[in-house]
């Protein structure tokens, strides 16, 4: 199969990722991807937010109900004018002092409301967030992938399993990569081997060295077997040169790196050099000592090597 | 004279009648607030840990692995 050339909208990103939950109220389900209107019946999405909000709304707007008769009775029937004068100013304090304590804790009584939605309506999302992986799956079917990819996306910010996982990768290599697209890595790294994810890894890094974090490093130690069985050596050595992008990742995966330090091109031991040069204070151990051995054996004369050979 | 004993005695229940019905109304009020002020003093204590939502929702949603 040809690779399709498609563009990636971009993913809107929220505080917090039950933010990004809606309803249709017409058909009572619960979404959670980026689309303006139910794909059953057409109907605008409520946030999960807002739905809160109109429920503690309903909420208080009762219990001002409720104040109200009961002030209003106990003025009703005041035995006599001079009570209820009494009874009429002891209402309007009332009211007053629960309005403002309502208002000081409103926070945490919305943050209660919400837990108490999310809590009850639970089996909903989970079958809501189950409807939106059909229509991925059904997009992926129909070849529109950057929409079944964008779905994907969205539902792997709840479910993460590798199933999710494994269906997008196999949707971003049937995909041409772009930099400008907004591409991820880290988040799709599966619990176990998976060629697919290696393959997409390799094309990713290439346009973006960055997506390659500790995770992802990692990954590929765990599985070096596999993946020099599957993709060859190089592949290695072009993930040992990316770990070279921080401080951090020498340090942690120094012996790795240290493995593959006589198949970098000249560039990246330029970069390893560098950093080991202006970071003394720091212990490189047995990685520190064989660059420079091998800065001295292979770039002695070389001007760029200057400064690191003593 | 004994007609104005009895018209005072009535005026006096009825003050005292009225005295205890404000007292009643303002303790029934009082303690209204007291209540509500209780109930959302508790829930306050609970929290308003937004990300512990995130993280009960995660973990609930990936029971069983069935989504995929």
């Amino acid at each position: 199969m040809a690779k399709q050339a498609v563009q990636l909208t971009k993913k809107k990103r929220t505080q917090y990722h039950f933010q990004k939950l809606k309803m249709c109220k017409k058909c009572n389900r619960y979404s959670v991807l980026a689309d303006e209107s139910c794909p059953t019946c057409g109907t605008e999405w409520i946030g999960v937010e807002s739905l809160v909000k109109t429920i503690f709304k309903n909420k208080l707007f009762t219990e001002a109900i409720w104040i109200l008769i009961f002030v209003s009775l106990g003025i009703v029937f005041a035995p006599t004018m001079k009570s209820m004068y009494y009874s009429l100013i002891a209402g309007l304090v009332f009211c007053l002092s629960y309005c403002l304590i309502t208002s000081i804790f409103m926070k945490s009584e919305y943050f209660i409301q919400l837990r108490k939605l999310l809590r009850s309506d639970f089996k909903r999302i989970k079958d809501g967030i189950g409807f939106d992986s059909n229509l991925a799956k059904d997009d992926a079917e129909e070849g529109r992938l950057a929409s079944a990819y964008e779905k994907l996306r969205e539902i792997s910010d709840f479910i993460e399993n590798d199933k999710v996982k494994n269906r997008s990768v196999k949707l971003l290599n049937h995909i041409i990569l772009r930099s400008d697209m907004e591409l991820e890595l880290e988040t799709l790294v599966p619990t176990s081997y998976d060629r697919d994810f290696v393959e997409y890894a390799l094309e990713a890094i290439k346009l973006n060295r960055t997506l390659m974090t500790k995770k992802s490093i990692a990954y590929f130690i765990q599985h070096r077997a596999s993946i020099v069985t599957d993709f060859g050596m190089e592949t290695l050595i072009s993930v040992a040169g990316t770990a070279l992008r921080m401080k951090l990742y020498i340090i942690e995966f120094a012996d790795f790196i240290e493995e593959f330090l006589e198949y970098f091109p000249k560039e990246r031991l330029l970069r390893l050099c560098s950093i080991i040069h202006s970071n003394p204070e720091e212990n490189w151990g047995s990685l520190g000592l064989k660059t420079r051995g091998l800065v001295a054996a292979k770039y002695n004369y070389d001007p760029d090597f200057k400064r690191f050979v003593s | 004279m004994l007609f104005h004993r009895r018209k005072l005695l009535k005026s006096n229940h009825a003050k005292r009648g009225s005295k205890m019905y404000i007292t009643v109304f303002t303790c029934l009020l009082g303690l209204i607030l007291i209540w509500k002020l209780y109930k959302l003093m508790k829930n306050k204590r609970l929290g308003d840990d937004f990300q512990g939502i995130d993280e009960e929702l995660a973990i609930k949603l990936n029971e069983g692995d069935s989504i995929g």
